[in-house]
């Protein structure tokens, strides 16, 4: 759906190089931090694009892997006194086996019956966040999450931070790209096509659904516990139905079968409602204005309409030719 | 090869199949035949271990006991079910469902030999290899479905209506391929309600009426008496018991 296709490694590698040398070229250090929230959003949607668009399983409250992961990883860093990084593994194993249990009811359910089962998981999720006052403190957010120390040096700037979010996400794209193409790839393909036909064909139906559910919780339960360890800062108000829903629209809008569409879209409809600000009070009306064009509009089409209209306009002297059927 | 005998399957309280045994001799062609709602995919559906069955229920494949297995297990046994309604992959191409149906297989090489004999039986959709299998015509689906069965080498095949919903010409067609399928050595378990063209191909034919066997029997001799038959697919079987074949006890 969308134009980053990797039949087309030249603009993928450009795109990459001029990614890699943006922090130097941002006008201050908050869109370095946009960008950041942008990439850790990037990552969950790649788990996304792994469960729903090459396994075709709905989760509608992804959110709560992202959380758990967040809420984890804080607890065992300043609870628990664990090194930041030893708690961000901690933080992804428990966002992993929670994928591993939500693959169960996805065994009998599907279609809106899972959509809705996801949903509650992630309404649980958020109101333990709100009530565990003891583990999570509440709706007064946790603070003084300490930052990131790899390799004897602390993480700190956010410049450092766009560095490891940017090579972490270029692994997880690469490693996404091979499962699609490996025989879980296609076991997944074929459970979205027809679970049954999945099934004669010798396909471990159950085992693949718990795979792709692990790793879906695994890439939201690794942003989050990033997420965490950069912003300092929890609250359970950041994690809501809301984000759940945007994590899926960006999966969605990125083609959904597509990594590096969805990576597009996740840091792209991260990136935009900052840029909108100036609109104030109509941002969110254009801003879903636009996510509803890019998905009813395939981008070939909007890219083709473009290229008619450029070349209507030289050689009809100013004629547009909106409306004309193309052959 | 394969042998099933008291085999009972149940959706919820309703019961579709009753004590249901018959075998299936090794390179032979056997039709499950009967009306809608016979139970005639849930036979083929609990054999494959798709759904459940009753405990005392014994399925034998090949000398060994496969009622309990998973169906990824009995795949890999060689068990292959070709589902009713094609049951294809539409969103992959052609050649993606061929190499769907060699999933279980390691070896590579044989895979990619296998899909050139496989292609041999239906050349028409060589052409198609990299079109999406639900841009194909019913037929050709059906063909696909097949040729997906045989890319898993399969010891038995077993066949949901290779015939629903296709022309009489495409039925042929894919009648005789099921035959030379069946004379190079695979054995072919068949389900159909197209009575005449399955006894035309098939050796022997068990005749299944609301979950029982009331009828078996070899295909000449079924195809002899295919006006009596028919009274079956009317769902009026048990009048005529006395009609001169020897109904199941």
């Amino acid at each position: 759906m969308i134009a980053v296709r990797p039949e087309r490694p030249k603009a993928i590698a450009i795109l990459f190089a001029l990614l890699a040398i943006a922090p130097f070229f941002l006008p201050n250090r908050y869109y370095v931090y946009i960008f950041n929230r942008g990439f850790a959003n990037a990552l969950a949607v790649i788990g996304l694009v792994i469960l729903f668009g090459m396994g075709g399983q709905i989760s509608l409250g992804h959110i709560a892997f992202f959380t758990l992961g967040a809420y984890t990883s804080a607890i065992f860093a300043v609870r628990l006194g664990w090194p930041p990084a030893a708690a961000v593994l901690a933080g992804v194993a428990f966002a992993s086996i929670w994928g591993a249990f939500l693959s169960v009811p996805a065994f009998k359910l599907s279609g809106p019956f899972l959509s809705i089962c996801t949903v509650a998981f992630g309404e649980v999720v958020r109101l333990l966040t709100i009530n565990l006052v003891s583990l999570t403190n509440g709706p007064y957010g946790f603070y003084g999450i300490p930052s990131l120390r790899l390799f004897g040096r602390r993480i700190g700037s956010e410049k450092a931070w766009y560095y490891l979010l940017w090579t972490l996400l270029v692994i997880a794209i690469l490693a996404a790209a091979r499962l699609k193409r490996s025989y879980i790839g296609r076991a997944l393909a074929a459970i979205r096509e027809d679970e049954t036909a999945a099934e004669v064909m010798g396909i471990n139906v159950r085992a693949m659904k718990t795979l792709a559910f692990v790793c879906a919780a695994f890439c939201a339960g690794l942003a989050g516990a990033l997420y965490a360890h950069m912003s300092g800062f929890l609250s359970p108000e950041s994690f809501t139905g809301e984000q759940s829903f945007s994590l899926f629209s960006m999966t969605v809008v990125g083609g959904q079968e597509s990594v590096l569409g969805g990576v597009a879209a996740g840091v792209a409809l991260t990136l935009l409602p900052e840029l909108m600000r100036f609109l104030q009070e109509y941002y969110i009306m254009i801003f879903s204005l636009i996510v509803l064009l890019i998905v009813l509009l395939p981008f070939e089409s909007i890219m083709e309409r473009a290229k008619m209209w450029a070349a209507g306009l030289a050689r009809e002297g100013g004629k547009v030719p909106w409306g004309r059927c193309s052959k | 090869m394969l042998r099933v005998s008291n085999l009972k399957a149940y959706y919820g309280k309703a019961q579709a199949l009753f004590d249901l045994s018959f075998t299936v001799p090794a390179s032979s062609m056997v039709a499950l035949l009967g009306a809608n709602g016979a139970g005639k995919t849930t036979t083929l559906m609990a054999i494959s271990g798709l759904c459940r069955k009753s405990p005392d229920a014994r399925i034998d494949f090949d000398g060994g006991p496969i009622q309990d297995l998973r169906p990824e297990e009995i795949v890999a046994r060689g068990l292959i079910h070709v589902p009713q309604g094609r049951g294809i992959f539409p969103g992959l191409t052609v050649r993606e469902n061929l190499a769907m149906g060699a999933y279980l297989r390691k070896d590579r090489l044989a895979v990619e030999e296998d899909m050139g004999k496989v292609l041999e039986l239906f050349p028409q959709l060589k052409e198609r290899l990299h079109q999406a299998a639900g841009t194909l015509s019913g037929g050709e689906q059906q063909m696909l479905a097949i040729m997906r069965g045989m890319m898993a080498r399969p010891r038995l095949l077993m066949l949901d209506e290779p015939s629903m919903g296709l022309a009489p010409r495409i039925v042929e067609q894919v009648y005789q391929v099921l035959q030379e399928i069946n004379r190079a050595g695979t054995t072919i378990l068949l389900v159909e309600q197209n009575t005449h063209m399955a006894l035309t191909v098939s050796h022997y034919a068990y005749i299944l009426s609301v979950g029982r066997i009331v009828l078996e029997g070899s295909a000449p001799d079924l195809l002899a008496k295919e006006d009596m038959l028919k009274t079956y697919f009317r769902g009026q079987g048990e009048e005529v018991h006395g009609a001169g074949i020897q109904p199941m006890a």
